[in-house]
């Protein structure tokens, strides 16, 4: 297994992406159906677990994670 | 207030969108340090909650009134009668042919041709009638959509055939590259 600091920019990018696009979905929910919702809260918990991820990401250390088996490059 | 269609319109095509890329995430990260890892679990737990609330969306845009007294209890206090039609949703739902569609056709709920069928009587729904337009308009948004994912599951599949050794066996798949081999054997 390996995860190259190249991999861990793009994951994180893609992460950062996903969080900007869906952050007017809780908003949107709130707004329509009050804070209290069962699908407003629910959104809130989504939008939560890919700031959690993306923040995760940012500080994962890739480092640790490489590995310079040739073969996984062939 | 309650959800419009072009709230509803916004909201399945965002999360959707936000599904695939979640779980394209989800499994290159599991691929990389492990399903175990607690990234990967983050990582999981994201693409769940995006799930959970694509289908929270898809029911209550099935069944509105469901809702509707929840929004005005909070929003405004006005009486939850004040939202109810002379109709209520839960006996046309039942009168409606779609929600036994997927029972008796046989194809799963996550099936393509069930959400085309969803998401067209959602149309008659909310508009009283349907057109050729509008079938095929839906019907491009759905055959665009599969045609991500698959594009997705088959990116995944060559980048992490490892991931999906068992399915490639019962399939009768050899891959192609040394590589690949490599990493089902350590898998």
């Amino acid at each position: 297994m390996q995860l190259h600091p190249r991999e861990l920019n793009e994951l994180t990018r893609k992460a950062g992406e996903l969080l900007s696009d869906t952050g007017d979905v809780p908003r949107l929910l709130r707004m329509r159906l009050g804070a209290d919702h069962t699908l407003a809260v629910a959104a809130e918990e989504m939008l939560g677990s890919i700031e959690d991820l993306l923040r995760e990401l940012r500080s994962f250390d890739a480092s640790a994670y490489e590995d310079d088996d040739p073969h996984d490059d062939v | 207030m309650r959800i419009t269609e072009a709230d509803y319109e916004y909201l399945l095509h965002t999360l959707s969108d936000a599904r695939s890329r979640a779980t394209e995430i989800a499994a290159s990260i599991g691929a990389r340090v492990g399903r175990e890892h607690p990234l990967a679990q983050l990582a999981n737990s994201a693409a769940l909650n995006v799930e959970r609330v694509l289908l929270g969306v898809k029911r209550n845009a099935a069944d509105p009134l469901e809702a509707a007294p929840k929004v005005f209890e909070i929003s405004s206090g006005a009486p939850a009668v004040a939202a109810t039609p002379a109709v209520s949703a839960s006996n046309a739902m039942e009168e409606l042919p779609w929600a036994s569609f997927t029972r008796e056709s046989g194809v799963g709920p996550e099936h393509w041709v069930s959400r085309f069928v969803d998401d067209l009587m959602l149309e008659v729904r909310g508009s009283g009638a349907i057109t050729f337009d509008t079938a095929g308009r839906l019907l491009d948004q759905h055959r665009q959509s599969f045609e991500r994912d698959l594009a997705i599951a088959r990116r995944m599949v060559r980048n992490y055939p490892h991931l999906f050794s068992e399915e490639l066996e019962a399939a009768g798949v050899t891959p192609k590259h040394g590589v690949r081999r490599t990493f089902i054997a350590k898998a």
